[in-house]
């Protein structure tokens, strides 16, 4: 599917995606499946998701193939009970001065699985690229989480990072909620619901 | 083992036992390529007891068995069959000093290193002692009942301890190389170090008897017991010269409770060398293993030092620096079990490719379930000098515990425009400045060696910097 | 007597903007200039292409040394002919130590007097003493973690090592609180001396307070719109920028 202007569109099964040159495009994921997403010069695309089902396989490969595209990548997660989730994400820069920004945060309570495969590779012909991935994990339980955040460089003028954690909630963060006089189940939703909030936030301006 | 098995194993050694070497076979161990026999013949010589040729010869077959890796570096040019696989201790590397690469010589002189210690380091001379500095040590450690020696030495002076921990660390089945190494080992340390005793001093390999210390396949043994500390360091920074291009060594370590090691290595090998190395410990409760590690030289590094932490609050570090120059991959990182509660781990590497260099990041930090508590920091920083140079990391976080904190951060990228900028600014040329730069870069792990092996680092890094100022 | 630092109707760009427009100097050994200006309107440029920034482009015009054209120069090569810049944002360069970097720079930039590693410690420390700097300066990475004012500090510690000619201050007084701003202008004021010129780039009229300028530019648009003596900032301070700066200039600027 070749999208040739300005828009915002779903996505819930298996798909490929072109964004011409120049547009400006929505991306929301729903459920499992493997996205391809080709992105034009100067092109620029939003993806976003919150991901609550019981299971989710999704592989999302990303491939900025004009000088100047850029694409962000930003997922939530919530895991409860034996969910279990898995995202391979793929931020190719194949052309020059080329952006990519993938935010992943993730909720494991109970017996859940969250497993993570970022990888940024930027090939010998998009120098001046930037690119960043972050994962950020709060587990709870016997909540369970895999990282995986590779990075491939064969360029030298680029950035390139990535930042991963893996925690369980702040004990100082639920010792000052619930010294307010909230209990915990409700402190730990609080907590976890804000945790997440900045993707809410993303979905509900589309 | 079955029945069938056990029978079938003690033909095997009868008949090894007939075909016993005599003289004109230990012609046989020194020539290319590898079979039981000449393993057979490896131990013999060394006149070692039968379990330790038992283990060799088990491990040849597990080394024939074991698949090469296919991750990592490019080990499809290795041929196992034109290498020599022991070296008799006077054989020398290189039997001239007119033998060796005036590529190495010039490295040596511009190091400034004395032509007696060069002689050493490319095997001319096959015995490098500072007598002086060598026999006070031997005297200090005596006295404190610290066992310092090579591994083949204490294998026939200690037999009971090393039959005790060998392969207990790294098992021949661990992979192709520790099996191999297992199979073939040769010189290599022994270190022991009783309950409650500090080497206050490092203790160095570079010092110790000959030229077995840099063989193909060292086996090194240490074993800390509770509450003892000690820091050993091996290697040089000069680039070391041999005539074979498979270097795998394997390092055991044992802290036991409350011990501390560290195990500092700076190694520039030739640039046609594989040197493919299994170093790990094993950390019981409130011991501390750090490795410090600065990979230079060699065709392919594949290292990536492990550590299990066993006991509660035990701790391990891993700090390493890799330079990959043309034609060079550094295949390096670090491996964290946190195999009980509350132990924590570190691991910070620093890598720079220069022409077509290629570094990569390999890493591991798992957390089973129920090791509450457990802490884990991983930075890993690489700098890329040519638009031709190559950077990969390769991380993995296996977390099964929640309550629990894990972080792990990388990053690429090149030397700033800004940077050289400003140095240049005031006076620096640019080669100057890009120097400056990668010194600085690698100065949290420089700053860790002993001072004359961060001194030579840094030299070695600026020599290595040459002509990368286009 | 030495030669003055002469700039020539110099335009620069950077990628495919122009920013300088026609800029004419003139550093005489031993005068003050302050260069003021609203934001943008082309003084650090001006800076940055004085001390030979790579990422400027001199389109036309020049910069010389009497005979000596600077334009073509390596920045280090301006370094060694005196030219100091004192950046307006100081670069971090982590696990590079302030002393081992100040010692390459001077046995550089003083090839005839170099100093072995001991020699320059002492000169290090009493600098350091001089500025009442903290000693532990000489260990710290450059610039690493240092606050905004222990930046600019470093800066004129770096300047009163190296002993430039030419000393370039880019806004050496912003964001630094009253104190601060004293005691650097006081460690410039130490500094000042017959073979020395300063060009002193500054928003704000109070750094003038401490170091007086013999001449003041003011900047707008990539060029210098008027000169005068001290009174001129003065008069800055009192009614601002917009009347210095032709509306009509501008306007023929953007056709």
């Amino acid at each position: 599917m070749k999208i040739t202007k300005d828009t915002s569109l779903e996505l819930q099964k298996s798909s490929k995606l072109e964004i011409a040159a120049g547009k400006q495009v929505t991306v929301v994921l729903k459920g499992s499946g493997n996205f391809q997403i080709s992105v034009g010069r100067r092109a620029q695309v939003q993806i976003l998701e919150m991901v609550k089902d019981p299971t989710c396989q999704q592989s999302v490969s990303i491939a900025l193939a004009g000088a100047g595209a850029h694409a962000t990548l930003t997922a939530g997660f919530l895991g409860h009970e034996q969910a279990r989730h898995e995202l391979d994400v793929i931020m190719h820069h194949q052309a020059r001065a080329t952006t990519g920004d993938i935010l992943i945060k993730g909720v494991y309570a109970d017996q859940s699985t969250g497993i993570f495969r970022g990888l940024i590779k930027i090939d010998r012909t998009a120098q001046q690229s930037n690119s960043y991935f972050a994962d950020n994990i709060l587990l709870l339980d016997e909540g369970k989480a895999t990282s995986e955040p590779t990075l491939e460089i064969e360029a030298d003028d680029v950035k390139a990072s990535h930042g991963s954690t893996t925690s369980s909630i702040d004990a100082d963060q639920l010792f000052y909620l619930r010294s307010r006089g909230i209990d915990l189940p409700t402190a730990r939703d609080m907590i976890t619901t804000g945790f997440l909030q900045p993707i809410f936030n993303r979905l509900q301006a589309v | 083992m079955s029945d069938a098995a056990t029978l079938k194993k003690f033909a095997n050694e009868e008949k090894l036992a007939r075909e016993k070497p005599d003289r004109v076979h230990y012609l046989h161990a020194a020539k290319p390529g590898l079979d039981p026999r000449t393993v057979e013949e490896i131990s013999y010589m060394k006149k070692e007891p039968q379990w330790m040729r038992d283990i060799r010869l088990r491990a040849y077959q597990t080394f024939r068995q074991k698949h090469t890796p296919t991750w990592g570096g490019d080990l499809s040019e290795i041929d196992y069959d034109r290498l020599r696989y022991y070296m008799r201790p006077t054989d020398k590397v290189a039997s001239d000093w007119k033998d060796v690469p005036s590529e190495i010589r010039q490295t040596y002189d511009r190091l400034g290193i004395p032509q007696a210690e060069q002689k050493y380091l490319t095997g001319v001379m096959a015995q490098y002692e500072s007598e002086a500095v060598y026999h006070s040590l031997q005297d200090k450690m005596e006295k404190l009942g610290v066992i310092f020696t090579d591994m083949d030495t204490g294998l026939r002076k200690y037999p009971e301890i090393v039959k005790k921990y060998f392969g207990t660390v790294v098992p021949a089945g661990d992979n192709k190389f520790a099996a191999l190494n297992t199979s073939v080992w040769s010189g290599g340390s022994f270190l022991y170090v009783p309950e409650g005793v500090h080497v206050t001093f490092p203790l160095q390999a570079y010092f110790r008897i000959n030229a077995q210390n840099v063989g193909q396949f060292e086996r090194t043994l240490i074993i800390a017991e509770p509450g003892s500390f000690v820091h050993y360091v091996e290697g040089c920074t000069a680039p070391q010269y041999v005539s074979s291009s498979l270097h795998s060594a394997v390092v055991e370590i044992i802290v036991q409770k409350g011990a501390r090691v560290r195990y500092t290595t700076v190694q520039n090998w030739a640039k046609n060398v594989y040197n493919l190395v299994t170093k790990r410990t094993f950390v019981h409760e409130e011991g501390t293993m750090e490795w410090v590690d600065g990979n230079l030289g060699s065709k392919l590094t594949m290292k990536y030092p492990s550590v299990f932490l066993l006991g509660r609050k035990a701790r391990g570090d891993v700090l390493s620096v890799a330079f990959a120059g043309d034609g060079q991959h550094q295949d390096a990182g670090g491996k964290a079990i946190h195999g009980a509660p509350e132990t924590s781990s570190t691991i910070i590497s620093k890598s720079i490719s220069k022409g077509t260099g290629r570094t990569s990041y390999r890493g591991m930090v798992k957390v089973p379930k129920g090791m509450k508590g457990c802490k884990s920091n991983v930075v890993c920083d690489a700098l890329l000098l040519d638009p031709k140079s190559r950077s990969d990391t390769y991380p993995t976080m296996d977390i099964k515990e929640s309550d629990v904190h894990i972080g792990h951060e990388a990053s690429v990228g090149k030397v700033g425009e800004e940077q050289l900028f400003y140095l240049m600014s005031r006076g620096l040329s640019e080669q100057e400045a890009m120097s400056m730069v990668v010194s600085g870069f690698i100065e949290p792990i420089a700053k860790e060696l002993p001072i004359e092996y961060a001194t030579e680092l840094n030299r070695l890094i600026e020599l290595e910097m040459e002509g990368s100022v286009g | 007597m030495q030669p003055s630092l002469a700039v020539n109707n110099l335009h620069a760009r950077v990628d495919t903007t122009p920013i300088l427009k026609g800029v004419s100097l003139s550093l005489k050994p031993g005068t003050i200039h302050a260069l003021m200006g609203p934001n943008g309107s082309g003084k650090s440029t001006l800076a940055s292409v004085i001390a030979g920034h790579p990422g400027y482009a001199v389109t036309k015009g020049s910069i010389s040394l009497g005979k000596k054209r600077v334009t073509p120069l390596t920045p280090d090569e301006r370094a060694k002919l005196g030219v100091f810049l004192s950046f307006q944002y100081p670069v971090e360069v982590p696990g590079l130590s302030l002393e081992h970097f100040m010692r390459t720079a001077y046995n550089n930039t003083h090839p005839d007097e170099t100093l072995s590693a001991i020699e320059f410690h002492k000169l290090f420390m009493q600098k350091l003493k001089e500025l009442k700097m903290p000693s532990t300066f000489a260990e710290r990475s450059l610039n690493e973690g240092f606050s905004g004012g222990e930046k600019k500090k470093a800066e004129i510690l770096q300047m009163a090592i190296l002993q430039p000619q030419f000393a370039i201050l880019d806004e050496t007084d912003s964001g630094l609180d009253i104190d601060a701003l004293k005691a650097v202008a006081r460690g410039v004021m130490k500094l000042q001396n017959p073979n020395l010129s300063i060009l002193l780039i500054t928003h704000y009229v109070r750094i003038l307070r401490y170091i007086k300028p013999d001449y003041v530019h003011i900047m707008a648009h990539g060029q210098i719109v008027k000169s005068g003596r001290r009174e001129l900032a003065t008069q800055v301070e009192r009614k601002g920028y917009d009347w210095l700066i032709n509306p009509q200039t501008k306007k023929s600027k953007k056709k």
